[in-house]
Parts: structure tokens; C-alpha cells; sequence
């Protein structure tokens, strides 16, 4: 089934029952800053399916980051959530912090971008995860947590998970305590991973192996994914779906083939022309021109419209919505869906 | 071109000299911790010319700009910048020499001064190279205009800018006392795409417009590539390819070089995954430092430092077994 028939799938069957994980539907997250409204999210929409993994691509302040922590209600009083996030038949805007807790971890694990500042650098790394596993209750006994901890280790790919769960995360390099990050995130086997920059913090020969380690993991656990980037790259290699970010709103969406290999909104053309290539001379990249809009700066109409290349005044009144230009491939861009895909 | 075996080649721009701006030769750096960060580089650079020097978190390229500013002393080797010995020198005639060669640093949030206005930070670089006061001012006015950002713009403080302008902010900086040789230590890394194809433009129009030479140092390989005459791959505190871009691109010489490449995220190559961690500078492996990793390692490259020699890409390569090297 393709991605569209999928989300129509869901749309009609209104969150009673629905291949999707997890339904976002007009997601929108405001913070109150010094008496100051900051539009984070204006309206996200987005499904995600067992065993395949969905990408959200964007710069910084795109609202990557605000999505995943939306869906997981990680900002509390500070933010306003407005919209649905039905994740198995609950919609998770509604729930109060005690219904959150026991979704956190084992309905819906995070991998943070940061694995030194997620872990407890005077804890050994075993009890870390011994201590979610007896948390979310998967487990009997401390004996069962510790073995099924080292189990885990082993999972990850840590070549000697008994002497790992014994050590320090200071005893680790980068791309081990991802690795650890990675056990503790699947260690309730989750339905929806969330992975935001998860490699990063890391080296490039490292970060291969982190994720051919996600790829590897989603299609063996089947749990849905959904990996937070910012590098094109990494989408291209991993996602099934894209979803590219421009300030707090989707601008194009569907299949990564699509998306990325044929784009028809000027943002993600543009992002895609800015990363160098060996064919481009040096001195002739394409740039973005501008900066990006400020976070909290609502400009009417479409966001990009300073920035594109192609505007017309009519951009600047209306908000574009996301529009349909081929089965599964979504973009919010009047004047190139007239133009481009007619 | 940094082995002895080869021969250095002329400048590209404008400028007379054909002898090298900067001569590195077999520099070593060991700390007090045991760690070898820098052992045994040598390369040149040549008026107008662009280095890139590309390599993972740990390899000892941050160190090698710092033995090069001076900033840090080598244990030995030997630093020529236009043919005067710069490890020999100290005081009055350091300084001198040092407003010809500049820093445009990694993270422009931490380098400028975050209680002085973006002019200040200019103005104190130029006072400490001697610039009269009146000469300053039109010189803050000049580069501010050549790097994009307005002149209202050096009041500001570096709160104020984005990353984008700060870093405009920290390469004017760089570039108003007229350096030769301008050394960007992962000057682009903390910018998103769009920004940094903005600065990779501005680099490569100064480079046009004022035949300045660079030297690169960035872990991403897409871009040191782009911008570079040169490319140097250094593995482990040492030199372990030198090649133009299109040599490295095309046929690498290295199997490091070669992992590097098919491990960037969205390369369209067979992807070769090297097995763990670079190993701990603290204690190398003997031989090849690489062979502990290396898809193709034989006994003997545990044994014998391999030197860089020509390969048939037409890099060099610090490998015995790049003749065994698959090649598309």
C-alpha cells in the first residue's frame, strides 16, 4: 500500500483503527517567552508504519527537534500543544504527565543526539539499563535485568557486552555509548523509535556503523521510526518517507526517491543544491540566500517566500497548505505545483 | 608533494614567488599524556593555494594549526613560512610575522569576545598588529563590506548575529590585516547547508580576489574536496594520502581514504564499514597505524611504517598494498 492510500486509510477510519503507529494531525506547539508568543510548530501531519522508517530533514530551528519532544510531551507547562497524536488509539495531546510516564520508554523510546549527556557518567552502564527494564516492569527479576542488559549489549554490537554492562560511560568512546543509548531506547521494545541526530556527535566511519545498526534494528524489532537530521545524506541513505522542515511546517513530504531525487518545493531544491558536490567548481555552489526566519517571527503567508527564488506577491498572503502533486508526494508550494507538476 | 621524493608544484595565483608560503617538515607533537597527536607531517603550501586536511575526531589535525600558530610547541620538525624559520621564533618578530597568518576558528560563538561589539574584536586584532588608529577604522569599514554584512553590523554584539553572520564576523576578523595564509579549523561545521555554501563562496572569492592561501581543516570530506587544490587525509596523527580532489575521488590511494569516502552518509559507493573505534593515539599500533582496521592488511603491514609513494590514481599513498586496492 502506498503512503497515501495508508494515510487516507487513517483518515477515514478517524484513529479507531489504522496501520499507522502514530497519527499527527495539525500539531502545533507555542512557547510563552518574556510575554512573547513563539509559534515552534504551525501544523505538522504525520504517519508512521512498523518497521519503516520516516525521516523529518531540516535546518536548526525548523522544529525538528520540537516535533519529537511535542509527541512525547517532554516541554510540560511551558508549551502550549495544540492538534492530535493518536498513538495506539490514545491521542497523546490529551494525557496528563502520569499517563505519559509509563508511554515514555516502553510505547515510544527517544535516542538522544548526545549520548555523554544522557547517560550517568557515575553509573556503571549495565545498571542504567538494568534500571529501565525493572522501571517499565518487562522483567521479574534483578538477575532476568541484568542478563537480558547484556543481552542487549551484545544486540547493540558491543563486542564484550558482559565486560561493557561493568563499565563507566567515560570509559566509552562516542560511538559505544550510542550504542549503549541505542540498548536502553530498545530495551522495552518499543512500537515508535525516535532517533534525533543520533549520529551527529559522531565520526563519519562510526556513524556508518550506527546506522546501518537502525536499519538493521527496525526491520528486525519492526518497530516504526522516526530519525531526526539534518544531513541529506543520511535521509537518503535510511528513510523510506521524508518529511523536509521550514520553519515549524512541512513543506514536502512522501517517499525519499521522490522527494529527494526529483523535489518540486524550491526549499528543498535549494537544500539539496547547497551541499557540495566533486561536479561543482569551487566558488559556485548555490546558497540559500538570506538567513533563516527567527524563531518566533511569524511572517504572513509562506515562510520561505523572502528566501525563494521563485516567489510571486501572492506568496506572502497566504499560507500555503500541503498539496498532493503525485500519489504519496505532498508539497506546500503553490507556484511550483501550478508550474512544476500540473 | 610532501614527500621529499616529489617535487613541489608552482603557484596558480598571481603572486611571483614559486617558492612555498609555508614549508612543514616532519613534524612531531607527543603530550605529556603519552599521546602522539602529530607524528611525522610534513607538507607545503603555495601562495594562493588551498590545503584541505581531512580526518576524524582524534587524527591530530587541530594540533597540527596549533603547532602551526604557534599556539603549542613541537617536540621537532621544522615550520618555514615565506622562508623564515617560524619554530625559532619568539617575541616582537613572532608577532610581526603572525599578522600574516591568520585563524578563522571552528565555533565563531566562543571566539569572539561576547562583551565587545563585532568592530572591537576586528579593532583589537589590527592594534595588536600595528595598525594606526585612522587606518583601522577604514579597515574594520572595508572588510565588514567584503565579508557581506552591513557596517551597522559591527556595532553589534555577537548575541546579536546568527551563526551565519558571526562566522562572516570572525573571517573579517581574519582577513583585515591582509594575511597570506588563512588557516579554517572546521570553519563551516557548525553552519546548516544553506550558510555554508554562503562562506564556501565568500572563502573562494577572497581567494579570487586576494590571492590568499588556505589551509582547510575540516572531518568532512564533501567539502574539503570542494574547496581544495590539495587534499591531505591523516589518520592517527599521521599523513596517510595527499592528492588533488579528484585524484582522492576517484581512485583513492589509501583504504582509509577509500572507507572515509564510502562511509560520508549519501555516497553513492559500495559502502566498506571499518570494524570498531580509531584505536587510542596514547598507544598506536605498530606499523601502519591503520592495519588494525584495514580491510586488506597483510602480516607485514604491522611491521614497517609505510612512506607515502605515488599511486596509480596519481596520489601518494602511505600504503603497501594500494596496487591491491579494488578499484571501480
Amino acid at each position: 500500500m502506498t503512503v497515501e492510500a495508508q494515510a487516507e486509510l487513517v483518515i477515514d477510519a478517524a484513529g479507531e483503527t489504522s496501520d499507522a503507529v502514530l497519527s499527527v494531525r495539525d500539531l502545533t506547539t507555542t512557547f510563552t517567552a518574556g510575554g512573547q508568543r513563539i509559534e515552534a510548530l504551525r501544523g505538522i501531519d504525520l504517519d508512521l508504519y512498523p518497521g519503516r522508517v520516516s525521516v523529518l530533514l531540516g535546518e536548526s530551528g525548523s522544529g525538528k527537534s520540537v516535533t519529537a519532544r511535542s509527541i512525547l510531551r517532554l516541554y510540560g507547562a511551558s508549551a502550549i500543544i495544540g492538534g492530535s497524536a493518536v498513538f495506539e488509539g490514545r491521542d497523546l495531546v490529551g494525557l496528563n504527565e502520569k499517563e505519559m510516564q509509563p508511554i515514555r520508554g516502553s510505547g515510544i523510546a527517544l535516542v538522544p543526539q548526545d549520548p555523554t549527556g544522557s547517560l550517568d557518567p557515575v553509573r556503571r552502564v549495565g545498571a542504567q539499563i538494568v534500571e529501565v527494564l525493572r522501571l517499565h516492569g518487562v522483567v521479574d527479576s534483578k538477575k532476568e535485568a541484568q542478563a537480558r542488559a547484556e543481552e542487549l549489549l551484545g544486540l547493540v554490537g558491543l563486542p564484550d557486552p558482559v565486560r561493557a554492562a561493568r563499565s563507566f560511560p567515560h570509559e566509552m568512546s562516542g560511538g559505544m555509548k550510542q550504542r549503549v543509548a541505542i540498548a536502553i531506547a530498545i530495551c522495552c521494545n518499543p512500537t515508535l523509535l525516535i532517533a534525533d541526530e543520533p549520529t551527529t556527535a559522531l565520526d563519519v566511519t562510526v556513524q556508518a556503523q550506527i546506522l546501518d545498526l537502525f536499519v538493521e534494528l527496525t526491520s528486525s524489532i519492526g518497530s516504526a521510526m522516526l530519525m531526526i537530521t539534518h544531513d541529506v545524506g543520511v535521509a537518503k541513505d535510511l528513510a523510506d518517507h521524508v518529511s523536509v522542515m521550514y520553519a515549524g511546517r512541512i513543506v514536502e513530504q512522501g517517499a525519499t526517491s521522490t522527494v529527494l531525487d526529483d523535489p518540486v518545493h524550491p526549499y528543498t531544491k535549494a537544500l539539496l543544491a547547497a551541499v557540495p558536490t566533486p561536479d561543482v567548481p569551487r566558488g559556485n555552489l548555490i546558497p540559500i540566500i538570506g538567513q533563516p526566519p527567527v524563531s518566533g517571527m511569524t511572517l504572513p503567508g509562506c515562510s520561505f517566500a523572502p528566501r525563494c527564488p521563485v516567489a510571486q506577491s501572492s506568496c506572502t498572503e497566504l499560507v500555503p497548505e500541503l498539496v498532493s502533486v503525485e500519489l504519496g508526494h505532498s508539497v506546500a508550494c503553490p507556484v511550483a505545483t501550478e508550474f512544476g507538476a500540473a | 608533494m610532501s614527500d621529499t621524493q616529489t617535487t613541489v608544484e608552482p603557484v596558480r595565483m598571481g603572486r611571483k614567488a614559486t617558492q612555498p608560503l609555508l614549508i612543514v617538515n616532519d613534524l612531531v607533537k607527543t603530550f605529556g599524556n603519552g599521546v602522539k597527536a602529530v607524528d611525522g607531517v610534513s607538507f607545503t603550501i603555495s601562495p594562493g593555494e588551498t590545503v584541505g586536511l581531512v580526518g576524524e575526531s582524534g587524527c591530530g589535525k587541530s594540533t597540527t594549526a596549533k603547532l602551526l600558530l604557534r599556539t603549542l610547541d613541537p617536540d621537532s620538525g621544522e615550520v618555514k613560512f615565506g622562508g623564515q624559520d617560524l619554530l625559532g621564533m619568539r617575541g616582537r618578530a613572532l608577532r610581526r610575522l603572525r599578522s600574516r597568518f591568520q585563524i578563522v576558528p571552528q565555533n565563531p560563538q566562543t571566539s569572539l569576545n561576547p562583551r565587545l561589539p563585532v568592530r572591537s574584536s576586528i579593532e583589537f586584532n589590527l592594534r595588536a598588529h600595528g595598525v594606526p588608529k585612522p587606518e583601522r577604522v577604514e579597515r574594520i569599514a572595508e572588510v565588514l563590506e567584503q565579508v557581506g554584512l552591513p557596517g551597522a553590523y559591527g556595532d553589534r554584539f555577537p548575541h546579536e548575529l546568527s551563526g551565519g553572520q558571526l562566522q562572516r564576523a570572525a573571517i573579517a576578523r581574519a582577513i583585515s590585516t591582509r594575511p597570506e595564509l588563512v588557516i579554517c579549523d572546521e570553519a563551516v561545521s557548525a553552519l546548516d547547508k544553506s550558510i555554508q555554501a554562503q562562506i564556501l563562496n565568500l572563502l573562494a572569492e577572497f581567494q579570487k580576489e586576494l590571492g590568499m592561501a588556505y589551509l582547510f581543516i575540516s572531518h568532512d570530506l564533501s567539502v574539503v574536496e570542494h574547496i581544495s587544490d590539495q587534499v591531505l587525509v591523516m589518520y592517527l596523527g599521521r599523513i596517510v594520502e595527499d592528492g588533488t580532489g579528484s585524484q582522492l575521488w576517484n581512485r583513492p590511494g589509501h583504504p582509509y581514504t577509500e572507507a572515509l569516502l564510502s562511509a560520508a552518509p549519501g555516497a553513492e559507493r559500495e559502502r566498506i564499514v571499518l570494524v570498531g573505534d580509531p584505536p587510542s593515539p596514547a598507544n598506536p599500533p605498530s606499523g601502519c597505524t591503520f592495519h588494525t582496521r584495514c580491510p586488506i592488511a597483510i602480516e607485514a603491514c604491522s611491521t614497517k611504517r609505510p612512506l607515502l609513494k605515488p599511486t596509480a590514481g596519481g596520489s601518494h599513498a602511505a600504503c603497501i598494498r594500494t596496487t591491491d586496492l579494488q578499484q571501480p
